[in-house]
């Protein structure tokens, strides 16, 4: 039996222990450095505080196999990944106002990561404010009825004198519609927005949509909203809206009930401007992807909008099926062209409404960039576009063509019904999504409910217009694709 | 109390089938026994025949159809976009009556494997004394492109007035609703 106290005894175990020694010593390929940021470069690029783009670039030292970085800013706490590839440098423009601070996380293909500080903070102010000059365009009707335009268009810049914004004058704004023969009002295309511009000075331009005006009682009135600052690519800064009936809430012996749409129009407009004082303030409610992958967070809660719709979202006003191609990733940053939708069997300009509710739903998120619908008119009219059942991967490649317009998503769909008149409301619409790119569907849904789903007691819990369903229906589904 | 134990077990006999009725789902018309189906990545829903009074009703049902097959995520479902343009570079003289020459020139311009073709027989609400319920009856075929062969046919008929419907008056379930267990059923026997 050999113990442990004869073997060294027979002396090997020095031996032994020497030579494992000695092996230690033996020559070793060198291994690369480690992995190291050494700089992180910002620089801006025009004015950073009229939101012109920042450049962000990484320089690593050491690693081994190629480097992959992921580009982090933070904002008010949710730090969010901008970019995640092998290109060291970012370019970067903020989608809204606020202080923002950078940070890279570079990853070798060994596995090891190193990474930079967070960066100063970087403040960024909105391209418009109070002392911008705003033409307030005439109000297009959606409603499919007549309606007051102009005292509604009065109403409203009345609302926004009263903010304190400046406003141009009538005969400037039409002289210059007449000269570049505008007829659509329902938006900005890219050459009237460096024209307005140029010619008049002008920096935002306020859009308005009447989605439904009702006069007999109990009166109805739905407006939408949006501010588009000018230049050679006109871009959404705020877009809101309000949908108001008289019967919404009667209280005791209906006391509460309102039977004058001029009522009505009043409190639409307050709310509207309420609401973009909120952004000029730079406190308007807004989604933000985090950056570990646990869904959005909501910024400056969920009131100071017109619409409201950013509450607790039920179960009737979810989407009834939805698909989400795996190949989608949420989280980052896209720019998407929203197209009127088909309009089948509902009513007129049915199709246009919900897209306008797309839009801003879509707006609210941080990491989507949404074209100003003019600009995509513009084009498909440029290109002579008709899309009798929708938009084909022929039209999707056209408008996500980098020299075009360069969409990243296509959102396009169906509505198949839009009941706003007296009576109970109802919305039933589809949603579909291309990735211009890769030139397929990555996200359908269908989305369809009265607004007296689930009431069954005293009218508790209806939804007295539908524009506040499709708000709500929209927001579903948007938050079922961006979640 | 004798005649209701002399009436129990012609009474339960009577029921039993009904009951193992409910239990069974309902199976499809056709299957092709030699078709491979898992070969099928791709298909095209093209515009459904419409046998209503409801012109839209195809364009409605068709919508749904489409949706949830892709929404299965068992096949990729072009959009309706994409199929407006190969009907119309074909020259389909009726896209909801397809010939097998027509179904093969699509194949090659739009690249799907299979097409998806259907007939909606009712939309619409039917009324039996004072009762009134909806109906929806749609039966569909996959037709494979590269001989322009139907593997698969199926149909299902939902909705319209239950026993409880007349019993307790009730006015049954909304159109969407009718619609998507039709869509369901048939997404049912098309992947059993």
């Amino acid at each position: 039996m050999i113990c442990w106290t004869s073997f060294l005894n027979r002396g090997l175990f020095l031996p032994l222990l020497f030579g494992m020694l000695l092996t230690g010593c033996v020559g070793k390929e060198p291994g690369p450095p480690p992995l190291k940021v050494e700089t992180v470069a910002i620089a801006a690029e025009g004015a950073v505080a009229k939101r012109d783009a920042l450049r962000v670039n990484c320089v690593v030292s050491g690693g081994a196999g190629g480097v992959v970085y992921d580009f982090r800013i933070l904002k008010e706490t949710v730090e969010t990944t901008v970019l995640h590839g092998k290109d060291p440098a970012l370019r970067w423009i903020p989608k809204e106002p606020g202080a923002y601070r950078f940070k890279v996380i570079a990853t070798d293909g060994a596995g090891t990561v190193a990474a930079s500080e967070w960066s100063d903070v970087y403040r960024f102010t909105s391209p418009l404010d109070k002392s911008s000059l705003y033409a307030v365009l005439p109000v297009e009707n959606l409603s499919d009825r007549k309606a007051p335009l102009g005292e509604i268009r009065d109403g409203l810049i009345r609302g926004l004198s009263a903010a304190g914004l400046r406003i141009l004058d009538d005969e400037a704004l039409e002289g210059f519609m007449r000269k570049h023969r505008i007829r659509d009002v329902g938006g900005l295309s890219a050459l009237n927005g460096e024209q307005i511009r140029e010619e008049l000075g002008v920096d935002g331009v306020v859009i308005s949509s009447l989605e439904t005006w009702y006069e007999s009682v109990p009166p109805r009135i739905s407006l939408i909203s949006r501010i588009v600052a000018t230049g050679k690519e006109p871009e959404i800064v705020w877009i809101d809206s309000v949908g108001l009936a008289g019967d919404e809430a009667p209280g005791l012996l209906g006391l509460g009930r309102i039977n004058h749409v001029g009522t009505l129009l009043d409190t639409a407009v307050k709310k509207l401007v309420a609401s973009f004082e909120v952004y000029l303030a730079g406190n308007f409610p807004g989604f933000r992807q985090a950056a570990d992958q646990q869904g959005v967070r909501l910024l400056n809660g969920s009131a100071g909008t017109a619409d409201g719709s950013l509450g607790e979202i039920r179960a009737r006003h979810q989407p009834r099926f939805s698909y989400r191609s795996p190949a989608f990733a949420p989280a980052l940053e896209y720019r998407v062209a929203v197209i009127p939708f088909l309009n089948v069997n509902a009513r007129k300009h049915a199709g246009r409404i919900v897209a306008l509710h797309l839009v801003k739903q879509l707006h609210r998120y941080e990491n989507i960039r949404v074209f100003e619908p003019g600009r995509i008119r513009d084009i498909l009219l440029h290109y002579r576009m008709i899309m009798q059942s929708g938009p084909s991967l022929a039209a999707a490649d056209v408008l996500a063509n980098e020299k075009i317009l360069g969409a990243d998503l296509i959102l396009s769909g169906q509505a198949f019904d839009y009941q706003d008149a007296i009576g109970e409301n109802k919305v039933d619409f589809s949603i579909q999504a291309f990735a211009g790119p890769q030139r397929e569907v990555i996200w359908q849904s269908r989305s369809y409910a009265q607004g007296d789903d689930g009431v069954y007691f005293f009218d508790l819990g209806r939804i007295p217009t539908a524009h506040e369903l499709a708000s709500l229906m929209t927001r579903a589904a948007v938050q079922r694709l961006e979640e | 109390m004798k005649w209701i134990k002399k009436l129990a077990v012609p009474l339960f006999c009577c029921c039993l089938p009904l009951f193992l009725g409910g239990c069974a789902g309902s199976t499809p018309d056709y299957t092709n026994p030699q078709m491979d189906f898992s070969a099928v990545r791709t298909v095209a829903v093209l515009p459904f025949q419409n046998l209503t009074n409801d012109d839209q009703a195809a364009e409605r049902v068709r919508d749904a159809f489409a949706g949830r097959l892709l929404a299965t995520e068992a096949l990729y479902v072009l959009p309706p976009g994409e199929v407006n343009r190969g009907v119309t570079r074909v020259g389909f003289r009726s896209p909801q009556t397809p010939s097998v020459e027509e179904i093969t020139k699509l194949k090659s311009i739009l690249e799907v494997d299979a097409v998806i073709t259907g007939v909606l027989r009712e939309y619409g609400s039917v009324r039996s004394g004072s009762s009134e319920a909806n109906l929806v009856s749609l039966s569909v075929q996959l037709i494979e492109t590269q001989n322009g062969t139907t593997v698969w046919s199926g149909s299902s008929t939902q909705g319209g007035i239950s026993q409880m419907d007349r019993l307790l008056g009730s006015g049954g379930r909304p159109m969407n609703d009718v619609t998507m267990k039709v869509v369901n059923d048939l997404l049912d026997q098309l992947f059993e």
